[in-house]
């Protein structure tokens, strides 16, 4: 193959297209039974993670439904009631937003750039909103509760403690909603550089 | 490689998987194998895809040729697994301009035909660095998708795609005839 230095570059066209269709690509059709069956283990897989973050919220609910039976103070069962209604909004959206993953057309219907960008879109606007739909229900409850274990449980303790109790869990949730926002920021230019794509 | 012949589309969906690989089983192989080079995963992304394909039909009205239908979910499947794949991901992917600029670096000897071998094993190594819209064009470029077809299953501007296959055309021969390139 050696060639005059002064000819362009082969056209690679038809010779690397040929190999490439020629390769030993035996044809795998699968039994429709076992595409079930492995279409089951990963519905059965999502259902096992879904699971997981319902027990959390479960945990939760049940740990301040404790709290509602233990102390007898109004502010703290008021803070208790109202974390478990959080809990259950928090529950409601995981379950909402886990509901409207793509369906298995939707693959077959979108171009990659569409179905990935439709994909970064929506991983996107729920890491932005974090605020409002994962740290924002439980907001009411934790700061009544607080109020509650401050004027009533532990009435005369230390301003400081209290203080400091507070702003650590204000750090807490501010973390998470800076976290998500991090992330929602680096899908942005993500969804950014696939837009050049088609523009 | 145009669909041989229109499919009706209210057929069984089981019916219309099995049509879809006996049409183009031997492509969706192939862009498994564009999308992960080891042999187990493959195997398991094989039929990832045939999972995704074989559910997608129910949702299969003719919107678009059985052949663009099967070429979208293979792609969107293969870009998903990349996209999961941390380890590789931190290794970075090629956009078409860096393979570019690689290609030239390689210095092999002239290929024989005979050696044709060398080169698909070279075309994969190419193919599994890039990130996934050049990878996919650079698939579809293989298995002669006209440009026309290949915005329409990519999503790409016919500016895009025309100018991606320019580039991948260039980065072919550099990989394939690394001395006749000027340096």
């Amino acid at each position: 193959m050696n060639r005059s230095p002064d000819l362009p570059p082969p056209e690679p066209d038809d010779g690397i297209k040929q190999l490439w269709r020629n390769q030993m690509t035996p044809t795998t059709e699968f039994a429709p039974e076992d595409l079930r069956r492995a279409a089951g283990r990963f519905q059965r897989r999502v259902k096992w993670r879904n699971a997981a973050e319902y027990l959390a919220c479960v945990a939760v609910a049940v740990v301040f439904a404790l709290y509602l039976t233990k102390f007898p103070f109004p502010l703290m069962r008021v803070g208790s009631l109202l974390v478990i209604a959080g809990t259950a909004i928090v529950a409601w959206q995981l379950h909402r937003r886990a509901s409207s993953q793509p369906q298995p057309a939707d693959r077959g219907a979108q171009s990659w750039l569409d179905y990935q960008r439709a994909q970064w879109v929506r991983q996107r606007d729920a890491l932005r909103s974090v605020a409002f739909w994962y740290v924002g229900p439980f907001v009411p409850g934790v700061i009544v509760f607080r109020w509650g274990v401050e004027t009533e449980l532990g009435a005369g303790a230390p301003f400081a403690r209290g203080l400091v109790i507070n702003l650590a869990i204000a750090a807490v949730f501010l973390v998470v909603i800076l976290f998500n926002r991090y992330a929602a920021s680096r899908l942005q230019k993500q969804i950014d550089q696939l837009d050049q794509e088609v523009c | 490689m145009q669909d041989p012949s229109p499919i009706d589309p209210t057929a069984p969906p089981d019916d219309l998987y099995r049509e879809a690989i006996r049409r183009h089983g031997a492509e969706v192989a192939r862009f498994v194998a564009g999308y992960e080079r080891d042999e187990a995963r493959r195997q398991e992304l094989l039929q990832d895809v045939h999972v995704a394909l074989w559910q997608s039909f129910p949702g299969f009205r003719g919107q678009c040729g059985l052949r663009t239908w099967v070429y979208r979910i293979a792609h969107n499947v293969g870009a998903s697994h990349i996209e999961r794949s941390r380890k590789v991901a931190e290794r970075g992917y090629l956009g078409l301009d860096d393979a570019e600029a690689e290609a030239v670096i390689h210095d092999g000897a002239d290929m024989s035909l005979t050696e044709r071998r060398i080169d698909l094993q070279r075309v994969f190594a190419l193919i599994h660095r890039l990130k996934a819209a050049d990878r996919e064009v650079m698939l579809l470029y293989l298995e002669d998708v006209d440009a026309a077809a290949i915005g329409e299953i990519t999503g790409l501007s016919a500016r895009h795609v025309a100018t991606k296959v320019h580039r991948i055309k260039a980065v072919l021969a550099q990989q394939l005839f690394p001395r006749e390139v000027p340096r």
